[in-house]
């Protein structure tokens, strides 16, 4: 009898893995608990597929963007703000998935792991999210867009706060368009072309170009160039450039912006030291932008033959960038080679500059020729007329897509420590970028300085 | 035995005793008065008959420790403590979501609390318990053959009887006769050496479950039958075999009977199929997780609306509702339950209890971890009760014969057997 | 309003109390679990007379074989692997053979059904043979010798006190043969046998023929089922119980005896030494 009572022991090895579910299913409570209470089945917080109970989401100013009011979700009073705002606020139903109403449904609903969503379903009240966003500032950036599509975005390059996150198409929440889904107008109308978007950079990477150039060319700086109004390699290829520059030297290249120089110089790097310094400077990184995660960018010069280099060195060929990635860049160079990594929530525990995640782009000698670069190709090229009093500096880009319209770009940042704001501002299928990415940039950078 | 020596007995059992029964049973029905209280006020419908039905309850939770302690002289009540609490758990939600099932669940407790005492009586002694063997058997087979000839589908399972009016689960009662059955003394085991008779009748009960399709009861038979496999014959290799056989059997119906793989696509993708087989585990999961450690309060919950909610689901009401900590309380209860039976089968005077009790702890934590995990997609969702909570009748007689096994393991249920033994130490 | 107000209250707290309580009770029950105590084991025993050696049966249910996980191993090769079970029931103990292939015995006779065995019995399992002995019997046997020694000290402390240069122990005194027998125990067993308390060589008298007993100050004196049967005062006393008195004549099967309550031992040490 004593050998079979101690087959008993054989309960152990149950309850053991009984416990070992328990404290699984704990974990998953507490890893996932509040994805799963934030799902749009729970009847508590979504009807009919709508948001009905959760917090305020307001701006840097206090503006109130989105509230519940007995059960139903309402938005801020004008129809343009709302649509300047919706990227960033998100809509009611979560098709926006970069918005707040998305990425901090937790925080809206008040949920935690201690009290799940009591507060909201007895009270009806979640918790309020401050978004770090000027919600004028993003409205005066989406009529500067005049219903072309494209992005707008200004951060802080020394607290990594976002002023403005505007992406266009946008559409009105409260009244959404039938033909959504069917009209052109409103292609990609939900994604955030700033942080999710792809686009072919242009003369705007030329910036990461002169990086290269300046890290592996020695004597850059003293050299001179000349241009013909083409660059041709030996096997025939070609690079046409925008003018007949003549002899110019690398910081004038930049200033006017020389396809044939900068052709040039990309061949005499080669592919595996532009790959070198696109991977360097993050650009082919994804980052986490309040809980989104920034798109890749693309750059491949695997199966690149010696012209191909030459027109990826302008920010051609295959290449892509993610917009908010490009005004990184820009603040890095400005903020001598680190930026932080932006944000558009305000976090409610890690609100100092001590506590920011930074990210190296540069070193910072790079950085400090970059800057002046840029600086002056403000100065000569678009003048200080166009951002008054700030020391700004950029960059702009036509990048051409086969078929269709050029992009308009422009990337710069203030030099001005007093004023570390960087910007980017595309328009897809807009045209040239001095002629209308530049006066977007302008507006808003003169109403960021007020 | 003069008054004296009564009373300084009576001492020395109160210095051994770390288990105050009144204390305990006046926190268990401040517990039930308070929940009681919430769900009266609460309900919109049935007020006085759910009053009643409360009343009720505790009056026969009362009498009930009253008498055990008083006339049957029962000095361990930890496991009616248990299982009082843990049905006055399932009695509220139930009422609370269902105000007119109550009476029906009160009454399924009181058959339960009743087939607890019958059964101890009977298990007393274990000629008695040899005797039964047989026809207990033949009564487990015809009633489970009975259900496969008269049972009409239910929930994609033929697993009900309807008599008068009433529906009856035979599977859960033949639960009960199933470790009866495979409690025998050692006496018995010696005699018998080999498992055969014994598993044929084994796999005749689970064959037939596997008929109904009550997956869920059928893998509940089997872990159990391994379990008792074991104890009585510690023969690793032929339950080995049994357990490699079961597993090649259920990857040849599923490869045959591919309508049976289906039935638990979902698992570990329910967020792929939320509206459709996933629909129960992600809705126990969202207001599990919305109702934090302390619930969201009684009535407040949404999972009540969910299909099956005071049956299968019932760990979810709980959650939400009760919040996570008295869930999690509910379910570790058992898991003490089982660390008693085993540290009593240790003790046993009798293989008839060592097995009898194993098997019924054993049982009860894998149909608990079949409702609780299935539910929360640790483990596929077949759809089974969680003991003694869930809605249900026989399922709550069941839960009370498997804590009638487990006690009747315990020599201070039979106070003179004890004292027999008491006199020799 | 006021009631409300606290109704409110009372339904927030609720939710903290019920899961306050929960963990209490399911805490208690596990302490309360964890700790019990669990009796001792069982101390009946088989007797093997060759070694002198005890194997204990520890559990209500022991296996008796040759394997090693038997609760009584035993090495001797015509032994089965499971040969028996003995076992505790309510009715006491019981042997059964388990198909074992030299068979059991009790007192010789062979086990074919479970079979009571009694505190003494012989027990074999094929040629090994065993003294069962019931740890209940033995434990009264045990308590019974320590009674009786207990009892001869208080009656000589006793005697002592009565007289202190003389002995006076009570006796029943055979008027025929002038022959004293001398009760010096509070439990005294008269009769035909060799290990009685007071040997009375008569054919008339049985083995174990009666008892006299003390209780307090006074004697009683109870018939032991003989077959001639005991009387006092020339009157049976049946079945029951007879106080004895200073002078009663005592009848054993027919021998007359008197019962004197004051008898003086000369020689002090031939009374204790009985």
């Amino acid at each position: 009898m004593n050998t079979l009572t101690k087959r008993a022991y054989v309960l152990l090895g149950i309850i053991a893995a009984f416990l070992v579910g328990l404290v699984l299913l704990a974990v998953s409570f507490f890893v996932h608990g509040g994805t799963w209470a934030t799902s749009r089945a729970n009847g508590h917080l979504y009807s009919g597929g709508q948001i009905t109970n959760a917090g305020k989401i307001l701006d840097r100013n206090g503006v109130v963007l989105a509230q519940s009011v007995n059960g139903k979700r309402k938005f801020h009073s004008d129809a343009t703000m709302r649509k300047a705002t919706l990227h960033a606020v998100g809509d009611q139903y979560g098709y926006i998935a970069c918005g707040a109403h998305t990425v901090c449904r937790d925080a809206l609903i008040g949920y935690s792991r201690i009290e799940g969503i009591f507060k909201l379903v007895t009270e009806g009240e979640g918790a309020d999210v401050t978004l770090t966003i000027d919600a004028n500032l993003n409205k005066i950036a989406y009529q500067a867009l005049n219903g072309r599509k494209g992005c707008v975005g200004v951060y802080n390059y020394k607290t990594g706060e976002m002023l403005c996150n505007v992406s266009a198409p946008s559409y009105d929440p409260v009244n959404k368009p039938a033909d959504i889904e069917t009209n052109h107008k409103y292609e990609g109308v939900y994604m955030n072309r700033l942080l999710t978007g792809l686009f072919t950079p242009g003369s705007t990477f030329k910036l990461v170009t002169s990086a290269c150039a300046i890290e592996n060319i020695p004597d850059i700086n003293t050299r001179t160039f000349s241009c013909s109004g083409a660059y041709t390699t030996s096997t025939g290829g070609k690079v046409i450039c925008n003018n007949t520059h003549g002899k110019l030297d690398f910081g004038k290249a930049l200033t006017k912006s020389c396809n044939a120089t900068f052709a040039a110089i990309g061949v005499e790097l080669g592919k595996d030291k532009l790959t070198k310094t696109v991977k360097e400077l993050g650009l082919c990184d994804s980052y986490n932008i309040s809980g989104v995660k920034t798109a890749k960018g693309r750059f491949d010069l695997s199966k690149s033959v010696e012209i191909d280099l030459g027109w990826a060195a302008i920010g051609q060929y295959t290449t892509l960038m993610n917009p908010l990635n490009m005004m990184m860049l820009a603040g890095a160079a400005a903020n001598g080679g680190s930026t932080p990594i932006p944000y558009f929530v305000r976090s409610t525990i890690t609100d100092t500059v001590g506590s920011l995640k930074m990210t190296n782009k540069m070193k910072a000698e790079t950085a400090a020729t970059l800057r002046t670069m840029m600086r002056n190709n403000v100065i000569n090229n678009y003048g200080d007329k166009k951002f008054p009093n700030m020391s700004f500096g950029g960059k702009t880009g036509t990048a051409q897509v086969e078929g269709e319209k050029s992009h308009a770009w422009f990337v710069g940042a203030s030099m001005d420590e007093s004023f570390p704001y960087a910007v980017v501002v595309v328009v897809q299928n807009g045209g040239g970028g001095s002629d209308e990415a530049l006066p977007i940039a302008s507006t808003v950078m003169k109403a960021v300085k007020g | 035995m003069n008054r004296l020596a009564k009373q300084e007995k009576q001492k020395t059992r109160k210095k051994t005793e770390p288990f105050h029964w009144l204390y305990m049973l006046l926190l268990v029905t401040s517990i039930q008065i308070i929940s009681g209280g919430t769900v009266l006020t609460q309900i919109q419908e049935a007020q006085t008959e759910v009053l009643s039905v409360f009343g009720g309850f505790l009056i026969v939770e009362w009498l009930y420790f009253i008498f055990a302690r008083n006339l049957a002289n029962q000095r361990a009540t930890e496991l009616e403590i248990i299982a009082f609490l843990l049905s006055g758990f399932g009695l509220v939600t139930v009422a609370s979501v269902y105000p007119h099932y109550a009476l029906k669940q009160f009454i399924a407790i009181l058959i339960g609390l009743a087939a607890f005492v019958i059964l101890l009586a009977l298990m007393r002694n274990v000629e008695v318990v040899n005797a039964l063997h047989i026809p207990v058997a033949l009564g487990c087979v015809g009633l489970l053959a009975l259900n496969l000839l008269l049972a009409k589908v239910h929930n994609g399972a033929l697993n009900w009887i309807n008599v008068g009016g009433v529906s009856i689960q035979p599977s859960e009662i033949v639960k009960i006769g199933f470790i009866f059955v495979g409690a025998a003394t050692l006496e018995k085991l010696q005699s018998a050496r080999s498992l055969t008779s014994y598993l044929i009748f084994s796999l005749g009960c689970v064959g037939a479950l596997f008929l109904m399709r009550d997956f869920g009861t059928a893998l509940i038979f089997f872990c159990t039958f391994m379990v008792m496999a074991f104890m009585r014959s510690g023969d690793v290799k032929t339950i080995g075999l049994i357990g490699a056989g079961a597993v090649l059997g259920a990857g040849l119906i599923i490869y045959f009977k591919p309508y049976v793989a289906k039935r638990f696509k979902a698992y570990r993708h329910v967020w792929e199929y939320m509206n459709d087989s996933g629909f129960q585990q992600t809705r126990v999961l969202i207001y599990s997780a919305s109702g934090g450690l302390f619930g969201l309060g009684v009535g407040n919950g949404r999972l009540r609306k969910v299909y099956a909610s005071t049956t299968d689901l019932i760990f979810g009401v709980i959650c939400e509702e009760w919040g996570m900590i008295v869930a999690f309380c509910v379910v570790l209860s058992f898991a003490f339950v089982a660390v008693y039976a085993l540290r009593l089968a240790r003790h046993a005077r009798s293989t008839v209890y060592a097995i009898a009790a194993v098997a019924s702890a054993a049982l009860l934590l894998v149909q608990l971890s079949l409702n609780v995990f299935g539910v929360t997609d640790l483990l596929p969702l077949t759809g089974v009760t969680l003991p003694f909570i869930s809605r249900g009748g026989t399922s709550m007689i069941c839960s009370w014969a498997l804590f009638a096994f487990i006690k009747s393991a315990d020599i201070k249920t039979y106070p003179k057997l004890e004292v027999q033994m008491e006199e020799k130490a | 309003m006021e009631f409300d107000e606290i109704f409110d209250i009372l339904v927030i707290l609720s939710r903290y109390l019920v899961a306050a309580l929960a963990v209490l009770v399911l805490g208690s029950c596990v302490v309360s679990l964890v700790s019990r105590q669990f009796g001792k084991r069982v101390g009946s025993y088989l007797y093997d007379p060759g070694s002198k050696k005890r194997l204990p049966l520890t559990r209500w249910e022991n296996s008796v074989g040759r394997s090693k996980t038997c609760d009584v191993v035993l090495s001797a090769p015509d032994v089965s692997r499971f040969h028996a079970v003995i076992s505790k029931r309510r009715s006491g103990w019981v042997v059964a053979d388990t198909h074992s292939s030299t068979g059991v015995f009790v007192n010789g006779d062979t086990v074919t059904k479970p079979t009571p065995i009694a505190h003494g019995d012989t027990v074999s399992f094929g040629s090994v043979g065993f003294t069962f002995v019931d740890a209940d019997e033995d434990d009264k046997e045990q308590e019974e010798r320590e009674k009786r020694r207990a009892f001869s000290r208080s009656a000589a402390k006793r005697a002592a006190a009565m007289k202190p240069e003389a002995s006076f122990y009570p006796a029943l005194i055979d008027e025929a043969g002038d022959k004293a027998y001398v009760i010096t125990c509070d439990d005294c067993v008269f009769g035909r046998d060799a290990d009685c308390d007071a040997r009375l060589r008569y054919p008339a008298v049985s083995a174990q023929h009666a008892r006299v007993t003390a209780q307090g100050d006074a004697w009683f004196i109870e018939d032991l089922g003989s077959e001639g049967g005991t009387t006092v005062n020339a009157r049976s006393i049946g079945k029951g119980r007879r106080r004895l008195r200073d002078g009663d004549v005592v009848g054993l099967g027919g021998v007359i005896l008197v019962f004197n309550e004051h008898y003086k031992v000369k020689n002090k040490s031939s009374a204790e030494g009985r």
